[in-house]
């Protein structure tokens, strides 16, 4: 790492690298400065609450917009994939092999980010983070909650090829002096929460479609119900 | 690799399923107690919508923001909402429950204070959700 | 087997406890009505002091384990895989 500070390689190249250690940073990196713009959006929160009335928001729509994408920036921007980071920098050194099992579906995985994070960001939705029916399907206004669906769809397909990587690399690409108990906690935790991951979001983005489908109209799938 | 005593473990698994036993069962009766509606508790309808309040008694009397009710007395909450999800909260009575249009969720109490307490709406619905208020009036059982 | 009956004693009394408890619980007759805040706020009052006391004890265990078994300590002992040299 000092190396490659004194002398670094050009920026495209490490940009279109492969390797788990640069891919691993490259999500270190993006999901930290996505922790700033979530915390710059925090800090916007707290200034506007710390006295009564209104100070720096202007009105309450913005002030709803704000907090939603907060928690989807720091859930879905920060938390995992700085997990994923970390996960695809130590993993093969933890399990003494070269790289990743798929180290172009790899970068894959995490060049979906960008572009997920800018639907977000260019959407800002208003239903909270947690979109709940009926508000993010009768209720909410304009293609932010549209824009914010798709968003976490390319997120969620993004940390299931990130999924299918480490168990893959963990199970099958591990040392074969290593037995599978001696496989560090670490690893295995990531092993286990990857497990967790590729069973649930492929839950979580048929939900997401739903929500897609209740709120054009096509149909009546989360609400089952005509509200009167 | 001998076999060690494992007393211990065993005694850290008693341990936590009497804690949790205890405290679910602590929970239950709690809930039991709460949950109980009185037979004689007064029917009064709650219905939220974006962005207010309206109540309407047994006797047809309805009201918009504002609920009055006698001290003492048992009254037993039916809401339900007319578009979004809301949520009816008495905080000082520590009444909590959402109105979600489609349904009827039932809470009760029995207030012992005279006075006037915030009802406010704790399930995020839109532009004045923040504002979404009303005023509970506690009075006297005489007037 | 001695283990076995000291586990069962301590379940047996612990569940034993609040199940005495809910039989002699208020009930409610007109006019004498549960007050909701006093028993959620106890509950809530009594939970937070389980769950403080456990995560003290579980924290404070972890911790003197730690403290205990680090390599630096003047009284560890090498673990099977460094005695044999393997990994």
């Amino acid at each position: 790492m000092v190396l490659e500070l004194q002398k670094p390689r050009p920026i495209w190249q490490i940009m279109f690298s492969t390797h788990h250690t640069d891919v691993g940073l490259m999500y270190i990196i993006t999901s930290v400065a996505f922790l700033f713009m979530g915390g710059v959006l925090a800090l916007l929160i707290r200034a506007e609450l710390f006295f009564p009335g209104s100070q720096i928001i202007a009105d309450s729509m913005t002030f709803n917009r704000i907090f939603t994408v907060h928690g989807t920036t720091m859930i879905f921007l920060f938390l995992l994939p700085f997990a994923a980071g970390v996960g695809n920098y130590f993993v093969p050194i933890m399990i003494r092999y070269k790289d990743m099992a798929y180290p172009k579906l790899n970068a894959i995985a995490f060049w979906m980010i960008p572009p997920a994070a800018t639907l977000i960001w260019l959407g800002f939705a208003d239903f909270t983070w947690y979109a709940t029916p009926p508000y993010s399907i009768i209720s909410a206004p304009g293609p932010a909650a549209d824009m914010w669906i798709f968003g976490l769809k390319i997120l969620g397909v993004s940390s299931v090829l990130g999924a299918i990587n480490f168990i893959v690399t963990i199970l099958k690409c591990k040392h074969p002096d290593m037995s599978i108990g001696q496989v560090p906690l670490l690893a295995w935790s990531f092993l286990t929460s990857s497990l967790i991951v590729l069973v649930a979001i492929p839950t979580f983005a048929a939900a997401l479609l739903m929500l897609l489908t209740d709120r054009l109209g096509v149909s009546a799938l989360v609400l089952v119900y005509l509200p009167s | 690799m001998g076999h060690h005593s494992n007393w211990a473990e065993w005694i850290y698994v008693g341990v936590v399923i009497a804690l949790m036993a205890w405290v679910g069962s602590e929970a239950w009766n709690a809930e039991r107690l709460v949950d109980h509606i009185p037979e004689d508790a007064e029917v009064i309808k709650v219905t939220g919508q974006q962005w207010f309040w309206t109540f309407e008694h047994e006797d047809g009397t309805k009201e918009i923001g504002e609920l009055h009710v006698k001290v003492g007395k048992a009254y037993k909450f039916e809401i339900t909402s007319k578009d979004v999800d809301h949520s009816f909260n008495i905080h000082d009575y520590v009444v909590l429950m959402d109105a979600v249009p489609g349904r009827i969720n039932t809470v009760w109490f029995a207030p012992t204070d005279v006075g006037e307490f915030p009802i406010q709406c704790r399930e995020y619905c839109g532009l004045i959700h923040y504002n979404m208020r009303g005023t509970l009036y506690v009075e006297d059982a005489s007037t | 087997m001695k283990s076995i009956f000291g586990l069962f004693l301590v379940l047996a009394i612990l569940v034993i406890i609040p199940i005495v408890d809910y039989a002699f619980a208020a009930g409610d007759e007109p006019g004498h009505y549960v007050d909701r805040r006093v028993v959620i706020w106890n509950l809530f009052y009594r939970m937070m002091t389980v769950a403080f006391t456990v995560g003290a004890v579980v924290s404070g265990t972890i911790i003197w384990l730690c403290w205990r078994f680090r390599e630096s300590h003047p009284k560890a002992t090498p673990t099977p895989y460094e005695k044999e040299g393997v990994w």
